[in-house]
């Protein structure tokens, strides 16, 4: 790999940035519809006395902050620049609180729920595909796992719902909601640890359920497309033991697609998987986006696209510069 | 239609090395290989396709078999086979292969797996794709190596590659290649490499020149036929490029819709073939001689394997075909040193050599 692709390929990261950025300015302007005015108008028919100061303070807030009385090019110039700092403005739902500081609260609850379970998915179901195309694998492999694949044709929200239901509300093992319990205070502490550790397994579970089959799939048939291949006869024939075909000539090559998936939904963990957080109350960013969206509240929904864009391409140009490491034939060299 | 044979003969006999003779050996020795009645069939939907029914075949220390035939004939199969490297649906229904006196169809999955590589080896097809693209080349052979129970140093592996890649003609740094940085001439080096690589007694190459462009395929040949020389093992070469086979074998079989017809010492047979089947499988290797007539085929197609005919298979293509050929199947008996299955050598009855059936032979 050389520089200049290293370069080139930043290049295009910023780019793809600026582009999300773009879009999503402009987008919402084209709607015709002005948040702020929504806003008040929901809280009017919702019969909420809204008090001519905090309207007043509303909007005087935003005005200050986009400078909405400024043409659109000057606004659009300003956007740029806070976005560059990740400076989404402040969310209209709970001002004055600043949508940066509702996704920090948010970020770490759905990237710690949802990389561990993609990760767990990813990692069984690959095993699980791989030996289901393996004629070798025992007998009870190949037949028992792919009736668990039937769990992925059920909806996750629905097998949250069915797990809440027996192993929180039936035999109440595990909390029914949120991501630690009311009364502890978030701290560093192994308590506090044990505490969201609990409350993470059984949304976990359901999202690792629904994708295991997923995963598996994707496997199952790359191996058997693999199996076919001259190299694996080639090292049959070179007496090898089964072990070291599979996984070193078999799933070493039927892997990298699987490689590709995984960092694509790896990039889009960070938009949270909104249906299992909001059946587990779950604090994350899908919750946090669920509200804006019912409030809304376009400030926190840029702001969360904005960062979901940018970090699928972010995992987009590490994946890419870690290929070449997965796959010889794939090197970057400039002519 | 025959009259261009001679001139055929003369050219390849004339490519024949003399040191041939002097590696054939006296048929008293202990064969290598024998295989007893093999039948592999091809358990389909609509009933056993019989890719390979009843073979027999000797082949000793040191020899060059070269097994020819048209597409369909059963020759990778017999060459899988032989390295119990057949998937399903394909099924070993009997017979024996005896190699160095141990049954290889009875053995069980680990002695046949330690048997590979390290008792007989492949060279495979499709040089291509051979190689596990994710895998540097010296690897590819360590793999081999441990599986076999080598334990040596990264060192020591190295050493030992870097000589096996020299012995085929490659340059040392080849061994930290990976394949797509090969081209294909160098591909099926490094399969000759690898095949060679723990010395083993018998070396299948199925259709080892296929995809390769000819002066590579001659290349390959060369080598090829130099490592038989140095490791002494025994050679079966799957091919159907005469010409090429000319050059390399001491002795074909010829296969036909899963039998072998005529077993012969290579100039023999490309002086006079004996199956009719054969005779015009070399009518059709185009000439050098300059003349260009129509490309000489053989008129039909091979049987379906799923249901042969009575009596012999070639029967309803053979020119030379009698009443009696599509009755009773002919055996493989010797014939004048060589072996033939043909009525026209033999008596029907006893088996005995035929009176009738030299001036019978294509005039």
């Amino acid at each position: 790999m050389t520089l200049d692709y290293l370069l080139k390929r930043i290049f295009q990261f910023i780019l793809i940035a600026f582009l999300a950025a773009t879009i999503n300015f402009f987008f919402p302007r084209m709607s015709g519809q002005d948040p702020i005015q929504q806003k008040l108008m929901l809280l009017q028919s919702q019969g909420v006395n809204v008090s001519s100061e905090e309207v007043a303070g509303l909007i005087e807030t935003y005005n200050a902050k986009f400078g909405l009385d400024q043409p659109l090019w000057r606004q659009y110039i300003n956007y740029l620049g806070n976005m560059a700092r990740f400076d989404f403005g402040v969310s209209i739902s709970n001002y004055p609180t600043t949508v940066a500081t509702m996704l920090k609260r948010a970020i770490p609850w759905t990237v710690g729920l949802l990389l561990t379970a993609t990760l767990i998915s990813f990692a069984i179901g690959t095993i699980v595909g791989a030996l289901m195309a393996w004629g070798k694998a025992p007998f009870w492999v190949r037949t028992i796992f792919p009736a668990f694949f039937t769990f992925s044709a059920v909806p996750f929200y629905l097998m949250g719902i069915i797990l809440l239901y027996i192993f929180a509300f039936q035999w109440p093992i595990f909390p029914l909601f949120g991501g630690y319990s009311t009364q502890r205070i978030p701290e560093v502490s192994w308590g506090f640890a044990m505490d969201v550790l609990r409350h993470t397994i059984l949304p976990a579970f359901s999202i690792v359920l629904a994708q295991i089959g997923f995963w598996a799939l994707g496997m199952r048939s790359m191996m058997v497309t693999v199996q076919g291949e001259d190299y694996i006869l080639q090292a049959e024939a070179k007496g090898l033991k089964d072990s070291r075909i599979f996984y070193r000539y078999a799933m070493r090559n039927a892997i990298l697609p699987q490689i590709t998936g995984l960092a694509l939904s790896l990039g889009t963990t960070i938009s949270g998987a909104i249906l299992v957080e909001i059946v587990f109350s779950y604090p994350g960013v899908g919750s946090v986006l669920l509200q804006a969206v019912r409030g809304f509240d376009w400030f926190v929904i840029q702001g969360v696209v904005f960062l979901v864009i940018l970090s699928v391409a972010f995992t987009m140009l590490v994946i890419d510069l870690i290929y070449p490491l997965l796959d010889p034939r794939i090197h970057y060299r400039t002519e | 239609m025959g009259q261009s044979t001679p001139e055929k003969a003369r050219l390849m006999a004339h490519s024949l090395s003399q040191s041939k003779s002097n590696r054939f050996q006296s048929s008293n020795a202990e064969p290598l290989l024998e295989i007893r009645d093999l039948h592999v069939h091809y358990e389909t939907a609509d009933g056993a396709v019989k890719a390979v029914s009843g073979v027999n075949l000797a082949l000793y220390e040191g020899e060059r078999l070269a097994l020819v035939g048209e597409s369909g004939c059963g020759k990778t199969t017999l060459a899988l086979a032989i390295m119990r490297l057949l998937k399903p649906p394909a099924r070993i229904v009997q017979g024996e292969i005896l190699l160095a006196g141990r049954d290889l169809l009875k053995l069980n999955e680990e002695e046949m797996r330690l048997a590979r590589l390290q008792d007989v080896a492949l060279v495979t097809q499709s040089a291509m794709n051979a190689l596990n693209p994710v895998m540097r080349i010296e690897d590819q052979i360590i793999d081999g190596l441990e599986d076999h129970g080598y334990e040596e140093t990264k060192t020591t592996f190295r050493k030992r590659i870097q000589s096996l890649l020299e012995h085929v003609g490659l340059k040392a740094n080849v061994a930290r290649m990976f394949p797509h940085e090969l081209s294909g001439g160098m591909k099926q080096r490094v399969g000759m490499a690898t095949a060679t690589a723990l010395n083993p007694k018998l070396i299948v190459a199925d259709e080892p020149t296929s995809a390769l462009d000819v002066v590579v395929q001659r290349q390959v040949m060369t080598t090829l036929g130099r490592l038989q020389k140095e490791t002494g093992a025994s050679v079966i070469l799957v091919g159907h490029d005469m010409g090429l086979i000319a050059q390399f074998a001491d002795k074909v079989g010829v296969m036909y819709a899963g039998k072998l017809v005529e077993l012969s010492p290579i100039e023999r047979i490309v002086e006079k073939p004996l199956h009719p089947y054969a005779d015009l499988l070399l009518q059709s290797v185009p000439t050098l001689d300059g003349k260009r007539d129509r490309l000489v085929s053989i008129p039909g197609m091979p049987p379906r394997l799923i249901d042969l005919p009575t009596g012999c298979y070639f029967a309803p293509r053979c020119p030379s075909a009698m009443s009696h050929c599509t009755n009773v199947t002919p055996t493989l008996q010797p014939h004048d040193g060589r072996y033939v299955a043909c009525h026209l050598y033999h008596d029907i009855n006893t088996g005995e050599p035929s009176t009738t059936a030299t001036a019978e032979v294509k005039a």
